[in-house]
């Protein structure tokens, strides 16, 4: 699944770690959804969604 | 500083989790090799109560191990079990080939009551080469 978070993290210049408590996760956990080898849990695309103020589908693709 | 504290909190619940789950097993297997180098028949009594006291570091390792999965992120969650997975299999693959050398091969007697330490060693390597994958 390919998403856009890395280049929404970017625009809002935030780092790993920032994004990381934004989303109560750990820095890896972001760092592996960025590079696509962890896909996540509905309730956190969710989550991922609203922070950015997107849709699900805006953010994630199920292209590979 | 706020934004080095998530990955604090990771780190100490991380060490306290590795601390307490290395020490339950420690005490374990000092239980274990205590007990029957020092009692070699017990009766029914003494024997029932030698194995709830051998064993409850077990319940101890399992239930930190538990509360360890349940402070953790989904991502986290699944690497932890994904090494849990990983090392029970590594033990029983373990326990099963060392059965067999002894069976044929004369290989000293092993209780498989040490295939849970066996499997800790094993988780603790394999958590580590995880975790750095994605550090």
């Amino acid at each position: 699944m390919k998403n856009m978070l890395r280049d929404l993290r970017s625009e809002r210049g935030w780092s790993q770690q920032a994004l990381a408590e934004n989303l109560d996760v750990s820095r890896q956990t972001i760092n592996a959804l960025e590079t696509g080898k962890y896909d996540p849990s509905i309730r956190l695309a969710f989550k991922i969604a609203r922070l950015f103020g997107k849709t699900v589908e805006e953010i994630f693709s199920d292209e590979e | 500083m706020a934004l080095g504290k998530e990955k604090q909190t990771l780190n100490m619940a991380r060490r306290r989790f590795v601390f307490r789950t290395n020490l339950a097993v420690l005490i374990f297997v000092a239980l274990y090799g205590g007990f029957t180098s020092i009692i070699a028949a017990p009766g029914i009594v003494l024997g029932a109560l030698l194995v709830a006291a051998t064993t409850s570091p077990l319940i101890w390792w399992a239930f930190e191990y538990k509360h360890y999965i349940q402070s953790l992120d989904e991502f986290q969650s699944l690497l932890t079990m994904q090494a849990l997975a990983i090392s029970a299999g590594t033990a029983l693959l373990i326990g099963s080939f060392w059965g067999v050398a002894e069976q044929f091969l004369g290989a000293p007697h092993v209780n498989a009551a040490l295939l849970l330490p066996v499997a800790v060693l094993v988780h603790a390597f394999v958590q580590s080469r995880l975790a750095r994958r994605y550090e």
